[in-house]
């Protein structure tokens, strides 16, 4: 996620932006909304609703750049508000569904609410059924994990975050942080057919 | 070591938390039992599986998200404070009307006026106030008919009155006012009787 040098630049490109400087405000668009538009794409699995979450966080960082403390990385605070945003998303769309919050989605028999998720099926043409099918299968595996473990997937395989920085991104301590990246690899463990399986 | 023990090292070797000297007990485990081998290899899978995840491809949305952003305020002037505070714009025009012979003196007064506590650091050409490069001023600079370059720094506030600056906001360490027109010297008088500005 860079040195430390990077991150002393975007505090200080915040603190521009602050003082009412869109030219730094717009630096920081730059840097970081493909990594927000990548993290909730993989959260939401749409692109519409990924291209919504990006413009809505920067907007909320750009309404809280008073709010913002310099001694934080820039980094972590985006990502806490993008994140954040993916969550909420996902929990409306189970209370649509009337899936009880409680239920232990870790559950095999219960992935009935994945089928009603709005997935982009553009990732990767339906005609390549083979050539897709890896993707696929675990695609639909980290989309039945719940929001809390699915997220601690992404940003740490996807976005390479440290786990002491995914610590300080969902505000819980590192040990459930590691707790549920090991319950989650062991979940996707068991939906991920094996080479000596399929045959 | 037992098994169990033995997967939860595989965990924290895989968050790359794992000493090596337990790396070393647990690679000697893994040679000898074929099950925590498997589980090993299809937890790496795992990893690799969702790395293939990874995306380049992504819209660029920077027009949309700058287009989206709230209004910029310009400077900071009175009358941009009163709009936003409607109830005192009768106080505003009553204390115009009293003091009205603070504004016959305003008119006549083209004098250069510099207030800093570090004169020494500043350089004064004609009507020029310069801060020349390698000099940082401690505190606020304050400049009447003037106009200002800052090309070192200043950490405090800067206060432009009836003049024009420039500078970089990266040399300006506080707030930069502008003050203009009549109204905003008498606001600009007022409130330095409030110690605020």
């Amino acid at each position: 996620m860079g040195g430390g040098w990077m991150d002393l630049y975007e505090a200080r490109l915040a603190q521009l932006a602050r003082n009412g400087d869109r030219v730094a405000f717009r630096q920081l668009v730059d840097h970081y909304q493909n990594k927000i538009y990548h993290l909730a794409y993989r959260m939401l699995g749409n692109a519409h609703e990924a291209e919504d979450v990006v413009q809505e966080t920067f907007l909320r960082v750009y309404k809280n750049l008073m709010r913002y403390d310099p001694a934080q990385k820039f980094s972590t605070w985006i990502y806490r508000i993008g994140t954040n945003l993916c969550i909420d998303i996902l929990r409306k769309r189970k209370r649509k569904r009337n899936i009880s919050l409680d239920a232990n989605l870790f559950d095999s028999e219960s992935s009935d609410g994945y089928d009603f998720m709005p997935m982009d099926e553009a990732e990767q043409p339906e005609n390549l059924l083979v050539l897709s099918e890896t993707r696929r299968q675990v695609r639909e595996a980290l989309d039945m994990m719940p929001e809390q473990y699915k997220s601690i997937m992404i940003l740490r395989y996807l976005h390479d975050l440290s786990l002491q920085e995914i610590s300080d991104v969902l505000e819980l301590p590192v040990t459930t942080i590691k707790t549920r990246l090991h319950r989650g690899r062991e979940f996707l463990r068991s939906r991920i057919e094996h080479s000596q399986e399929s045959g | 070591m037992d098994c169990k023990q033995a997967v939860s090292w595989i965990h924290e070797y895989m968050d790359g938390e794992l000493n090596s000297s337990n790396q070393a007990i647990l690679d000697e485990h893994l040679r000898q039992c074929s099950s925590c081998r498997e589980h090993f290899k299809e937890l790496e899978i795992v990893e690799e599986r969702v790395q293939m995840l990874r995306m380049k491809a992504a819209p660029d949305l920077t027009d949309r998200i700058m287009a989206s952003l709230p209004p910029q305020q310009k400077s900071r002037t009175v009358l941009n404070w009163l709009k936003r505070h409607p109830a005192l714009t009768a106080a505003a025009i009553f204390v115009i009307v009293m003091f009205s012979s603070f504004a016959t003196l305003w008119d006549t007064n083209e004098q250069l006026v510099i207030s800093t506590n570090e004169f020494e650091k500043i350089i004064v050409d004609g009507n020029r106030v310069i801060v020349p490069e390698g000099q940082t001023i401690n505190g606020d600079l304050i400049v009447e008919n003037g106009e200002i370059i800052v090309e070192g720094m200043l950490l405090g506030n800067l206060v432009v009155i009836d003049g024009s600056y420039t500078a970089s906001s990266a040399n300006i360490g506080g707030r930069i006012t502008i003050v203009n027109r009549m109204f905003d010297w008498i606001w600009y008088k007022i409130a330095g009787w409030f110690g605020t500005v």
